[in-house]
């Protein structure tokens, strides 16, 4: 009996040494990688709630794909969120994320933490960053409500010098795009018709610009002048282009884009005198499309430039014009980075991480 | 019934307690059963696996969920949103609404989401739970693909009273107390199961997806499980017994948010199950056979967050008539039908959906030797294209001695999926034009037995070969999304079980282990962009091992308890990936009897490596915890 007493002591003792095993793969941070140009910072979104939200750097010299750069850049520490956009300002990148709801500060070329992340309790859901005289304005829609609209929606005012949140401003519901340009931001307030504008200074609202129903996003073109992309709404609406005066703040031109079922990504070319926009076939199809229009337009284009399943963001790079399409993969784990040259021509089909949505060049 | 077979009976079904039961009982306690009549799966499922987890393996988890049980007792692999939350299985590499969990043969899965929840049902509600894998829709209907999980309950018609206090007390403020009583005179038969369980489930853990990754509790994942079983038997005569059951389940859940999203209240959600399943049977044996009338009705209520509601009624009736000829031959044929009310505002209004099942399952004992079973089933469903689902099923004894015994099986099958409620009726996405979901099975598998004075071995080992076609998945279209019969998945593997057991005087040893080795392999990309194509499917490890080496010594017993659950992949596209893990659980107990009162104390050390893992991508797990359980029981007999 003693013997089996004995045998079965040992036995605990084998297999609590080997379950105590237990690895811990952290490395220092010097040498870390710097992502310089020429190249492409791809932001996979994730999978909404799964926290698999991911960067992607992608050097087109070389044609090599660096993956979790996040990651890599902060000792193996999980970005565990779902990335809706990355800015740049003044050599930082500002990575706005939604489950989790914070905003990393990181180095530009590092991808390294600056600090700990922006977090609120009213910051939830931040979607886009925009700066100007070192304060930082991001869009947060709030937490829904149980009729699924958004009530809390608000801008976020960030001072650059801390990084703390100074302010928070009330604005229609559902604000998405922001931008600044003229001194001023101007927001789309995606889940109405208003495109609110904001004084940097005072931080207060100077103006609320009545546009088409569900405003998504801005682009600046040559002449200065400001374009929002709205898809019209859920009712059946016509999306629309709409040029607004910055000077005087007042809708210049609009282009309807009936047909495309534009879904409000847009991007300018290079020489911002082209505006690309994404459009879905409605159901039961599971085509999207790419669009182009030229700033001059006056009516929306009758074909699409590409069509293909799962475009789910876009990008131009501004030197070479070359298309950068962002393919969802149904949602199905890690997508792929469709890139044409500036006529359409496939280049290459690169992998992305989750679900990628937009992309920032470096040239 | 002698005294005897009556107490081992006893204490097998009812007295919770590792230790007690002695192989001898066991064996009386299988021939006992057959009186009663063997179960389907048995009689008609020839050739395929169905493991079997007794009331002595039970008792060690009187206070875990079917997730935690069968996570460890049977290697099937549990996909869980965190510590003690919603879980879902995967069997066979197949997908998380591929199972089904039938309680007295009424299917518990969700008809909303499909999938069943093992996180909700507690354990000590029953005495004994078997796991039937492979495809079982023709037994079982629909969702049956990668295997089922069977909880029944018989009335034993014993005289007396049998009484079972158990209570437990866990490390993160976890306690669960329940009480199961039995009784009767031998014409009818009551049990009451009554149960509570509370967890403030804040275990510290290392938050890495944290600036500095600092040490953390977790915050918002409690949950409180609570309910009541009745069960009420009368045998109206020596031929017709009629019984009723009844089982309300109530658990609300904190969801536990992903480790970055943790200390952040403005994020925490909650989530509120309840559930209502009553059902009564009627049965009648004559000279023409055994005839079975069920009637039931299951009321499922979901409110998350305060937010939206989901419910869903459905009324089931069964009749069934079963046959046993002297020639070997047996046979049922039944027929089922189901009429469903969801309460789902974002369906059509007046959604209602009614399913009729015809089967026919057929077995025959050509020779001692070869037994032989073939079954049909056909479903039909309102407005909906249906299905046909056979099987065929062998068993041959290839050789046997007074020692020894080997055994070869094969079975082959078609199951299916109807699709759920959301994927048919959702605004905006549902699609009517869905096909089910398909799965053909074949399987085949040796058992070898061998016995001797002081030692028993059992050793099987079972090849399967699966197909899912018509695979459903939600993709994007237009500005939403709509499920689609896309996917096509083919998997294969080994499973392994072994099991010995030696006695020498006071002592006893029993180690179990059980290894699966899954391929589960996505057969077509999506798009031609697609990376999925020739891949593992998402969460589904190739390799898992559990094992146990269990020591009785007198009224003592200690036991150890491992599960490896290899490198699972995160995504479809087999980019992402959690690291294989190994958790071991320390258990010690000692058992007492004095005249008709028993009790047993026991502790258990959980992960007792403390090992830092993720079951599941960005959800913290907790590391090392105790527990400590206390059970009683009490009987009287009255013959």
């Amino acid at each position: 009996m003693k013997r089996q007493l004995q045998l079965f002591a040992s036995l605990i003792l084998i297999l609590f040494a080997f379950s105590a095993c237990e690895n811990d793969d952290d490395k220092p941070a010097d040498l870390l990688p710097g992502y310089e140009k020429p190249g492409v910072l791809i932001v996979n979104e994730g999978n909404f709630g799964s926290g698999n939200g991911s960067l992607s750097w992608y050097n087109t010299q070389s044609q090599e794909i660096s993956k979790n750069i996040f990651e890599s850049g902060n000792e193996s520490r999980k970005i565990s969120a779902s990335i809706q956009s990355v800015t740049w300002y003044k050599n930082t990148a500002y990575l706005l994320c939604n489950k989790a709801d914070k905003i990393e500060v990181v180095n530009e070329k590092t991808y390294q933490a600056l600090q700990a992340p922006i977090e609120d309790e009213q910051l939830v859901s931040p979607r886009y960053f925009a700066g100007i005289n070192n304060k930082g304005f991001v869009t947060v829609w709030g937490a829904f409500d149980e009729n699924y609209t958004l009530p809390e929606s608000k801008v976020a005012v960030i001072d650059l010098e801390n990084h703390s949140i100074k302010k928070f401003i009330d604005v229609p519901s559902g604000p998405e795009g922001i931008i600044a340009l003229n001194d001023k931001i101007y927001i789309a307030n995606s889940y109405t018709d208003i495109v609110t504008i904001i004084d940097p200074s005072t931080e207060a609202i100077v103006k609320k610009l009545k546009t088409n129903t569900s405003p998504k996003h801005f682009a600046v073109d040559k002449n200065g002048q400001l374009w929002v992309i709205s898809t019209g709404g859920f009712a059946g609406g016509t999306p629309q282009l709409q040029r607004i005066n910055p000077e005087t703040d007042e809708i210049e031109h609009s282009i309807d884009l009936a047909g495309t079922q534009a879904t409000g990504n847009m991007a300018i070319n290079g020489s911002k005198d082209k505006i690309y926009f994404l459009g879905a076939e409605a159901y039961p199809s599971t085509t999207t499309h790419l669009f182009a229009v030229d700033i001059t337009a006056t009516e929306g284009p009758e074909t699409s430039l590409l069509s293909g399943e799962n475009y789910y963001g876009l990008g131009i790079a501004p030197n070479s014009g070359d298309i950068y399409i962002a393919d969802s993969n149904n949602y199905q784990g890690e997508g792929s980075v469709l890139i044409f040259n500036a006529s359409g021509e496939a280049k290459n089909t690169i992998a992305s991480g989750v679900l990628p949505n937009s992309f920032l060049f470096k040239f | 019934m002698s005294k005897r077979i009556l107490i081992s009976i006893i204490c097998l079904l009812n007295f919770p307690f590792t230790g007690i039961a002695q192989f001898s009982d066991s064996l009386i306690w299988l021939k006992e059963v057959k009186v009663l009549g063997l179960p389907d799966e048995k009689k008609y499922s020839l050739g395929s696996q169905v493991q079997l987890l007794d009331s002595t393996t039970l008792a060690r988890y009187a206070s875990a969920n079917l997730g935690d049980v069968l996570s460890q007792q049977s290697g099937l692999h549990l996909k869980q949103y965190g510590h003690g939350m919603t879980a879902s299985a995967t069997l066979r590499g197949t997908g998380s609404n591929h199972s089904a969990i039938l309680w007295n043969g009424l299917n518990l899965n969700s008809l909303t989401l499909g999938q069943p929840d093992f996180s909700n049902i507690p354990v000590f509600l029953f005495d004994k739970l078997k796991i039937h894998l492979g495809g079982g829709s023709t037994l079982y209907g629909s969702g049956a693909i990668g295997g089922s999980i069977l909880l029944n309950s018989e009335a034993q018609w014993h005289d007396g009273w049998q009484i079972n206090l158990s209570q437990t007390i866990e490390s993160f403020g976890t306690t669960f107390s329940g009480i199961k009583a039995r009784y009767g005179n031998g014409s009818w038969e009551g049990k009451t199961v009554i149960y509570h369980k509370y967890s403030q489930n804040d275990f510290p853990f290392r938050n890495t997806t944290k600036y500095g990754k600092p040490s953390e509790r977790q915050d918002n994942a409690s949950y409180r499980n609570y309910g009541l079983l009745q069960e009420v038997s009368y045998r109206l005569s020596s031929r017709q017994s009629l019984s009723f059951k009844a089982w309300y389940n109530h658990s609300a859940d904190e969801i536990q948010p992903i480790m970055a999203d943790n200390r952040k209240p403005s994020t925490y959600t909650h989530l509120t199950d309840r559930s209502l399943r009553i059902l009564s049977d009627y049965r009648l044996h004559n000279h023409l056979g055994i005839w079975q009338a069920m009637l039931a009705y299951v009321r499922d209520y979901q409110n998350y967050d305060d937010k939206s509601t989901i419910a869903t009624s459905r009324g089931i009736l069964k009749l069934q008539y079963e046959k046993t000829f002297e020639t070997g031959f047996r046979m049922k044929a039944g027929i089922q039908g189901k009429r469903i009310f969801p309460e789902v505002e974002a369906y059509p209004e007046n959604t209602v959906q009614n399913r009729i099942d015809v089967f026919l399952l057929n077995s025959y004992q050509f020779f001692p030797w070869w037994k032989a079973g073939f079954n049909l089933r056909q479903n039909f469903v309102s407005g909906y294209r249906s299905q046909f689902a056979p099987s065929i099923g062998n068993e041959w004894l290839l050789w046997k001695t007074s020692k020894r015994q080997l055994r070869l099986k094969a079975n082959g099958s078609r199951s299916y999926r109807i699709p759920t409620f959301n994927d048919l009726y959702w605004q905006p996405g549902g699609n009517l034009d869905l096909k089910p979901e398909s799965g053909y099975h074949l399987e085949g598998g040796l058992d070898y037995q061998y016995q001797t004075s002081g030692w028993r071995f059992h050793f099987g080992s079972v090849y399967f070969y699966s197909w899912v076609n018509d695979w459903i998945l939600w993709i994007p279209v237009g500005s939403f999304h709509s499920p689609r019969n896309i996917k096509k998945v083919h998997s294969s593997g080994v499973e392994l079980n072994g099991d010995v057991r030696y006695t020498l005087g006071h002592w006893r040893w029993n180690a179990t282990t059980r290894y699966s080795m899954i391929q589960a392999i996505n057969q077509k990309g999506l798009s031609h962009t697609d990376r999925s194509a020739k891949k593992q499917l998402p969460y589904t490890p190739r390799h898992k091992l559990v094992g146990s080496l269990t020591s009785h010594y007198k009224q003592w017993h200690f036991s150890l308890s491992g599960n490896y659950t290899g490198k699972q992949y995160t995504t479809p596209t087999n980019e992402g990936a959690l690291p294989s893990y190994f958790l071991m659980d320390v258990n010690v107990g000692k058992s007492f009897q004095k005249d008709s009162f028993k009790g047993s104390v026991q502790v258990t050390v959980k992960n007792v490596g403390n090992v830092s893992y993720q079951a599941y991508d960005n959800y913290a797990m907790p590391g090392r915890y105790y527990q400590v359980q206390l059970n009683f029981h009490f009987f009287t007999s009255n013959k």
